[in-house]
């Protein structure tokens, strides 16, 4: 029963990051990479991680939108890109991405109502046998693990000036230059 | 929190430092000597614990030999700072950023040496790799710098999905990411071996990438033409360097010669490195391209160091002498390479060989000192080089590898043929005179030549004193 819940959830995974991979317009690429993104943590859970899980659609689905909301609120120049948007997204350009949410959302609401309890006291034993919460990874991260944080942070830091100073160098435009350097 | 850990938070202080300047009022010399004096600390504190006791944590690991290799690591990166600042006046970009990425790529090599751990291993290899997409790309109004920066970027995030694919697999039949976990032999065989072989297989492909290994080559010479001159010289020497070091240790640690199938793709590798390298270097009209390819041959030579780990037919040599071949050959190559690439930095039209022409009678110093680094990349008596191939020739006798030691001898002999051919157009007598009569020389220039002379050469001529450093460390 698990098994086939998995299969499923891989099968999205595979399908929404391979369209994500070959669409040519980034807004349905986007779509799909949230698809792939729910679908993944979809996985996160059924192994019982659900922390795991929680955080892939917080940090992963969420921000990525966010962010891209935060990039075409940027660029908006007026009614001319508002028609532009409305030429990108049609209804039927997302009924792909729509069709394979609507199959993880399928599989969530069965495992939660209609999952036989003999299966879910199974699944418990299978794969909660060692339930990590929050606090332990907490008590992982900032004892043992320490440094790694610290390295992922230096790791951030450079990806943030690598595409600060890549952006900047890109249009040579000394008004933008000063602009941009005025917000950081 | 250990002694061990204060020159990479050195290095770390050092960024911030650059960092917070950078807010205030951007000066191109304060964050030179940043972080200058940040690499210097960084070094002179590695030199200091040289001689402290090893210690295994569990992220990382120090002993006599990753000092010593961070101590080399430290050593190469001030080499080639000492030849960032003339460069980078040249510019139009902002200035400060390159000394930052610069300062994080060291951080990631130092890390990649001392892991013990595929987490840090990994979170090393991505700081390193993130700051170099950084470092290639600096030039944004250069399109094949951008051109170079996104096929990096591209190809080490396949590279790293394989090494994160194979960890996982490993993970699974080990149970912990720990390195020194990979010496146990497991109470139960989760997986069947030949998964392993394949996990193995894709951390291979990951590092050989880094590495520019045949068949994960084709990027090299793209971006070695690409990229910033300085980028380039951190490309070929850091980043193989660290990339090679978690390759010897993962080789050494999980015993992964038990596999046959592993020896076979690292002879096959180590063979065809040396042939395509070599081939493709000996129709080169571009010097950088040249470069490329000739690296890609010396780390298929360097391969045969993977073979000798604990192989039982050992002829005269002990444990040790695999480990001081590995040493003494990197010291050599890295030494020169980066010699190689400060003479280059110093004559920046020179792009391809004909560009040479009439370098010995203009600038005969350089034109010496570019002789001889080819001379001890050719591995010819009397020049560093030479040892170091002595050493592996050595190493590869008394295991009895013939097959590599055919490959690597003809290989040599098809080197030369290039590398003669870089000294022998700066001889030639130039179309037009006035070409180096521009040429900066300073006094900075001229010294770091020397010093780089006196490594190649001295150490060349009477290796005794390095040799037995190594093997001080070795055991």
């Amino acid at each position: 029963m698990i098994d086939n819940l998995f299969l499923i959830s891989a099968a999205v995974i595979l399908i929404s990051a391979l369209l994500t991979i070959t669409a040519h317009n980034v807004v349905h690429a986007l779509l799909y990479l949230v698809v792939t993104m729910l679908a993944v943590s979809m996985v996160f859970f059924l192994l019982g991680a659900s922390f795991a899980a929680a955080l892939q659609i917080i940090v992963y689905a969420g921000a990525i939108m966010v962010l891209f909301i935060f990039v075409t609120m940027m660029l908006h120049q007026g009614e001319k890109s508002l028609a532009q948007e409305r030429h990108l997204f049609h209804f039927s350009t997302s009924i792909g991405a729509f069709i394979l949410t609507l199959i993880l959302f399928c599989e969530l609401i069965f495992i939660l109502f209609f999952m036989p309890l003999d299966i879910d006291n199974a699944l418990t034993h299978t794969y909660h046998s060692e339930f990590i919460s929050v606090k332990q990874i907490g008590k992982q991260l900032y004892g043992p693990y320490s440094l790694l944080v610290v390295i992922s942070a230096m790791m951030l830091l450079s990806a943030l000036i690598t595409a600060i100073h890549i952006s900047k160098s890109a249009h040579i435009l000394p008004k933008t230059t000063k602009n941009q350097e005025a917000k950081l | 929190m250990s002694f061990y850990y204060i020159p990479s938070f050195i290095l770390v202080l050092g960024s911030l430092m650059i960092l917070i300047q950078l807010c205030f009022k951007r000066r191109h010399s304060f964050a030179y000597l940043t972080s200058g004096l940040s690499l210097l600390a960084a070094l002179f504190l590695q030199l200091y614990l040289q001689k402290n006791e090893s210690l295994i944590e569990p992220l990382f690991t120090f002993n006599a030999q990753t000092s010593f290799i961070s101590l080399l690591l430290f050593m190469i990166i001030g080499l080639i700072w000492s030849q960032i600042y003339h460069w980078l006046e040249t510019l139009s970009e902002q200035k400060e950023e390159y000394y930052l990425l610069f300062l994080l790529t060291a951080l990631g090599g130092v890390i990649m040496v001392s892991s013990n751990h595929f987490a840090s291993f990994f979170m090393g290899l991505e700081l390193m790799s993130l700051s170099f997409i950084g470092l290639i790309a600096y030039c944004g109004h250069d399109q094949k710098a951008q051109e170079a920066g996104i096929k990096y970027l591209i190809l080490s995030a396949i590279a790293s999905a394989f090494i994160l694919m194979g960890t996982a697999i490993l993970y699974l039949q080990f149970g912990s990411l720990s390195f020194s976990n990979l010496m146990q032999t497991p109470s139960i065989q989760v997986l069947p071996q030949w998964t392993i072989v394949c996990a193995i297989i894709f951390i291979f492909t990951g590092l050989f990438f880094k590495l520019s290994l045949v068949p994960c080559h084709l990027w090299i010479a793209d971006l070695f033409e690409g990229a910033p001159l300085v980028t380039t010289a951190l490309l070929a020497t850091l980043s193989k360097l660290a990339a090679f070091i978690v390759l010897w240790r993962l080789m050494n640690l999980g015993q992964w010669q038990q596999y046959q199938i592993i020896i076979d793709i690292i002879v096959i590798t180590s063979i065809a490195s040396m042939f395509v390298g070599n081939v493709l270097a000996l129709f080169q009209k571009n010097l950088l391209r040249l470069v490329a390819y000739s690296s890609i041959a010396h780390f298929g030579y360097l391969l045969i160091v993977l073979l000798l780990i604990n192989n039982d037919k050992v002829l005269f040599s002990t444990q040790s002498f695999n480990t001081q071949t590995l040493l003494f050959y990197l010291v050599a190559y890295l030494f020169t390479l980066v010699g190689v690439f400060s003479i280059l930095i110093q004559l920046p039209k020179v792009k391809m060989l004909d560009d040479l022409n009439g370098l010995f009678w203009h600038k005969p110093f350089i034109a010496i000192t570019l002789i001889l680094l080819m001379l001890s990349l050719a591995g010819i008596p009397l020049t560093l080089g030479f040892m170091a191939k002595f050493y592996l020739v050595m190493a590869a006798i008394s295991q009895q590898l013939w097959l590599l030691l055919a490959a690597l001898v003809l290989g040599s002999t098809v080197g030369l043929f290039y590398y003669l051919k870089v000294i022998l157009a700066m001889v030639k007598r130039p179309k037009n005179d006035i070409a180096f009569n521009n040429l900066l020389s300073d006094g900075n220039n001229l010294s770091l030549n020397i010093l780089i002379l006196f490594l190649v050469i001295g150490f060349g001529i009477f290796p005794t004193s390095l040799s037995q450093f190594i093997q001080q460390i070795a055991n």
